[in-house]
């Protein structure tokens, strides 16, 4: 079953096509992977579908609702999580107070869940903490700490708000290759919970060993989808990512 | 027929030179990404100077036209605007958008200080047209002055320069690139610096040709006045959001050509007298409107809290402790100082009580506010109105309208604490209640139509606070989408909107309050021909009316009380919602935050604040007038002087309000008393004196570039060193000098200049003796390997440790000296 479906979405920021009818789904408990080289318009595709900015034209389906005019806030709280490839985190606060806002913010939500007295919430939060290994870093200040561990926490503070879809706008860039490994090993530990993940990342080895499916967007176009190693063989992706002349 | 003409040739005009205010604007925003604040003063400037040259019979006067106007235009404008972006401008980069909009304040405070200063008396300046008043000629049987023809062609002129300067050559061109991107334009050889200075050398003549050209309008020059006026220039460069010439022209002239067909439909204010102030208004109003319409901002990624400032948060315990300190050091003050003093004292205490609304909005949650004082003018207001006041009676009418506030308030601020469900309506109902049962018991308005009461209840205050809330959030529900400057500027249209429409309105205002007879409809004079008088507070038998010292405590124990609230408020899960939203409203959107819920509770609350201190300045002062203390002005000085202070910090706020009420004016009385003393050096002590009441607080201003983080950051970090355990000690000793020196002087030993010279020392000598005992320590914890022999013993270890670090062969057993480096 189709969890999130973008049908048709484009994004002009003036002149300047961004993201050109772009039509894509992520099923519901897997992976999938988006790649494209610099500039391809990955992260506009994110915000288009998290909300930060409004389509030109096209629709936004979770489960099957249309949740293109939906606001922001409202999309998180249906359950689409986010992180960011350039750092969003809460730069005043130490890695437990990212995390543990998050989970205050979503007991104000108000509705459809029970509203989590403050123990409840600092078991919570521990938990998540050990799940993304930041427990020798909870008591830093996020500004502090390597990229490595702030990617970690903007991953923890979206998954403590129990997503079904967790966009990771490159996650594993600042990571050396032991902790990509184990953060692969992570996202498939999140999926088999029941958590889909739509990822954008340029570390192909784990694009490859962890997606079920990959899209390839260029220059605003999907010029490829399927498995990973369908898309390791097609040809318009070779050249996209090497150049005609290779 | 021929009034359309002669009102649209006036529009027209006036529109033409805010047109042109406005361009200039637009060209230094673009450039530097500064809003310049100070704009209208520097018109304001160029007025004055130029009035001085071409018209004035004293110094310098009696120029020809042409050669007054070169040298003003092009030579006094430039310049300020250039010295403004090398002095100035250059130091805000990196820092918040609260530090850009702040710092141009002060250098308009700073021009309006210098005007007043050399342009110090109530003589008139009037300053002719050109081409004198009665050069005109006419279209059918409307008459247009040669002045207005004037203006009109030089909008045309300049429009037409700016579009060639900015789009035909390297300069302009260069200009417009830095726009787009300062990095690429400095990679590609070009000099973002230089195109800025000089596009602030042409925004400031610009506004100086705005100036000029709108004096003679006026009739005579007023600082304050053409001030504003060129202030109006600011809706017109929101029309062109800042960045396109041509709408901000066209704006320029929609204000202008509104303001004139008001006038024209309103036999100028005569018809509506409610609405009077309307034509002075209409701009401000329409900035408010074109803010609204702007479509919609994207929401914005964190690149804000990559900014200079950083303030931290203190513990309940440690605000609970330094407030008990702040009450004691106040008590013991009172007890040494004149009552003078102690009323200064209370005013800072008050202004920081205000101030603290600013902290709670701007400090906390990021969102700017330059309208503090209208908020706590209507605190004022209300308080005057429903409980010492003039019109309304206490009965069912004010007691429903009074528990319908509460409620809406309670709605508004309660689940953005986290209350939900039962607990909320719970929480509702009790705060609903306990305003019913202070309305119902303790206030007792007559409705005399005079002010019926000796003392202000606590009633007032409460319900001063709640109107104030409720009108922040009408204010804000609008607003709530903007951000940064552009909702500073909102809140600054609604402050001049309070300024004259409130602060000015004559005329008695009906209220049909629902579901009750027509009794108990409310009446009120908003503000009583000018002056509203508000007594002060009486309670417990003490008398603070006549004692001075008994008001400055209590106004302590409010401020101290507030503060521990908000502290707590900060480290609470709403307090930490607010920080994540100033930090990134990105994240938050996609955490699932609704943030217009949560602004809207905060500017409630931080409106509700204002009022209330609003509510106690006005009773401390006993009257407030349509011009003192709530201006506008006073505001954006207020606004700045907390910023000064340190707009994250508690302490930011009580800085800001004591330097607000008392630094300069202390100031300004040591010089002055020494002009007195000392004759000889008389116009040297004046001159300090001057320029210490009139140009300090936008010097104190200016001077944040250096530290955005204010004055609070400052001291924690200079006395950060004694909060060590072992630097107890020299808390204790010192504390004790001062207070054995406080002793002195309340036993009239000696007098409080003795005082202050004894103990001012001692506490700036603390942190340094901490700092110089630390360093001993250190020194002894790790002696120099150099002083082996000499301070401390030569042993065998020592040998044996340097032989190993030497490489050299030993026989003894490796140790290195006690406490050294490995």
């Amino acid at each position: 079953m189709n969890l999130l479906e973008v049908k048709d979405l484009s994004v002009r920021f003036g002149g300047h096509i961004a993201v050109n009818e772009v039509s894509l789904n992520v099923e519901s408990g897997s992976i999938t992977g988006l790649i494209g080289p610099n500039g391809a318009g990955k992260t506009t595709l994110f915000n288009a579908v998290s909300g930060l900015i409004a389509p030109s034209t096209g629709n936004v389906y979770f489960r099957g609702k249309d949740i293109t005019s939906l606001a922001p806030h409202r999309r998180a709280q249906i359950g689409v999580g986010r992180t960011f490839q350039r750092l969003e985190l809460f730069n005043s606060m130490s890695v437990l107070e990212n995390i543990r806002v998050s989970l205050e913010i979503r007991n104000q939500w108000g509705y459809q869940q029970r509203v989590l007295s403050s123990t409840e919430i600092g078991d919570e939060v521990e938990k998540i903490i050990e799940l993304t290994e930041l427990t020798d870093v909870q008591d830093r200040m996020v500004s502090e700490i390597p990229t490595g561990y702030a990617r970690l926490v903007e991953l923890g503070r979206a998954l403590i708000l129990s997503p079904d879809l967790l966009l990771l706008d490159e996650p594993a860039s600042g990571q050396n290759e032991e902790e990509t490994k184990n953060f692969g090993l992570l996202l498939k530990r999140l999926c088999n919970k029941g958590i889909s993940i739509f990822l954008v990342e340029h570390d192909m080895n784990l694009v490859m060993s962890v997606c079920d499916k990959v899209y390839v967007l260029d220059f605003g176009d999907i010029i490829a989808r399927g498995t990973p190693s369908e898309i390791q063989e097609h040809e318009a992706v070779l050249i996209a990512y090497l150049g005609a002349d290779n | 027929m021929t009034e359309f003409i002669t009102f649209t040739v006036v529009g027209l005009a006036t529109g033409a030179i805010y047109s042109i205010a406005s361009a200039g604007l637009v060209v230094t925003y673009t450039t530097s990404g500064i809003f310049n604040f100070a704009h209208g003063a520097i018109g304001m400037f160029a007025a004055f100077m130029y009035w001085q040259l071409r018209w004035d019979q004293g110094w310098g006067g009696q120029w020809p036209a042409p050669l007054a106007l070169i040298f003003v235009l092009l030579v006094v404008a430039p310049i300020v605007g250039i010295f403004l972006q090398i002095v100035v401008m250059r130091g805000l980069q990196g820092t918040s958008e609260t530090t850009k909009l702040v710092i141009p304040i002060a250098v308009m405070l700073a021009f309006i200080g210098i005007t007043n200063w050399v342009w110090q008396g109530a003589e008139q300046r009037i300053p002719k047209p050109f081409f004198g008043r009665n050069a005109k000629w006419a279209i059918g049987e409307a008459f247009i002055t040669w002045h207005q023809t004037i203006i009109v062609i030089a909008a045309v002129v300049l429009a037409i320069f700016l579009r060639f300067f900015l789009y035909k050559t390297k300069i302009g061109v260069t200009m417009r690139a830095v726009v787009d991107n300062p990095e690429l334009v400095e990679l590609n050889g070009g000099r973002p610096d230089r195109a800025a200075i000089q596009s602030w050398a042409i925004g400031s003549v610009m506004a100086a040709v705005a100036g000029v050209l709108i004096s003679p309008l006026l009739g005579g020059l007023g600082v304050l006045a053409l001030t504003l006026l060129v202030v109006n220039a600011y809706a017109a460069a929101i029309f062109g959001k800042l960045r396109n010439l041509p709408l901000t022209f066209v704006g320029g002239l929609v204000i202008g050509v509104s303001v004139s067909y008001w006038n024209w439909i309103s036999g100028t204010g005569q018809k509506w007298p409610w609405l009077s102030e309307l034509r002075t208004t209409l701009p401000v109003l329409i900035l408010f409107v074109v803010l609204l319409l702007l479509p919609q901002e994207r929401i914005r990624g964190n690149h804000f809290s990559r900014t200079r400032e950083r303030f931290t948060v203190p513990t309940l315990k440690s605000s609970i402790v330094w407030s008990g300190i702040l009450i004691l050091i106040v008590a013991g003050m009172s007890l040494i100082i004149t009552s003078k003093w102690e009323a200064l004292l209370t005013r800072g205490l008050t202004m920081g009580i205000i101030g603290l609304s600013m902290v709670l909005l701007t400090g906390y949650a990021g969102e700017i506010n330059l309208a503090p004082l209208a908020f706590a003018g209507i605190g004022a207001i209300a308080a005057f109105q429903f409980d010492v006041g003039s019109s309304v009676e206490t009965g069912a009418g004010f007691a429903t309208l009074a528990v319908l506030l509460a409620v809406a308030f309670g709605f508004l601020v309660f689940p953005a604490f986290g209350l939900v469900g039962k607990r909320l309506v719970v929480a509702i109902l009790c705060f609903g209640l306990s305003v019913f049962v202070l309305v119902m018991f303790f206030d007792a308005t007559t409705g005399t139509g005079i002010a019926s009461r000796e003392s202000m209840s606590l009633t007032a205050l409460v319900v001063a606070a709640l109107i104030s809330g409720s009108v922040g959030a009408v204010v804000a529900l609008p607003a709530l989408r903007l951000r940064g400057l552009y909702l500073g500027l909102a809140t600054f249209a609604f402050a001049i909107f309070v300024d004259k429409m409130v602060y000015k309105q004559r005329q008695t205002l009906n209220f049909d309050v629902p579901f009750v007879g027509d009794k108990e409809d409310i009446t009120l004079n908003l503000f009583n021909n000018g002056a509203l008088n508000i007594p002060r507070p009486s309670f417990w038998g003490i008398d603070f009316a006549s004692n001075q010292w008994a008001m400055l405590i209590f106004v302590s124990v409010i401020f101290a009380g507030i503060s521990i609230a908000l502290v707590q408020l900060r480290r609470s899960a709403y307090g930490r919602q607010l920080s994540a939203m100033k930090d990134s409203p990105a994240a938050c959107a996609t955490l699932g935050m609704n943030m217009r819920r949560l602004k809207l509770s905060v500017f409630t609350l931080a409106a509700a604040i204002a009022g209330f201190g609003g509510a106690l300045h006005a009773s401390n002062l006993r009257t407030i007038q349509e011009d003192y203390p709530f201006t506008i002005w006073e505001g954006l000085a207020l606004f700045m002087l907390t910023v000064v202070g340190g707009i994250g910090y508690i302490s930011g706020a009580l800085i800001g309000g004591i330097i607000y009420a008392c630094a300069f004016i202390v100031m300004g009385d040591f010089w002055g008393k020494l002009s007195e003393d000392w004759g000889s050096f008389a116009w040297l002590f004046t001159f300090l004196q001057d320029f210490f009441l009139l140009l300090g607080p936008a010097l104190a201003g200016i001077g944040l570039g250096r530290n955005p983080s204010g004055i609070a950051s400052q001291m924690f970090d200079g006395f950060k060193v004694l909060r060590k355990k072992e630097n107890k000690r020299i808390i204790i000793i010192c504390s004790l000098f001062i207070v054995a020196s406080w002793l002195l002087r309340v036993l009239e030993i000696y007098n409080g200049w003795i005082f202050l010279l004894t103990s001012l020392p001692i506490v700036l000598i603390m942190p340094l003796l901490a700092e110089a005992t630390e360093h001993r320590r250190n020194i002894e914890a790790t002696p120099l390997i150099e002083l082996a022999g000499i301070e401390y013993e030569f042993t065998d270890d020592l040998i044996s440790y340097l032989d190993q670090e030497l490489s050299l062969p030993t026989n003894s057993q490796t140790l290195r000296p006690k406490g050294g480096e490995e």
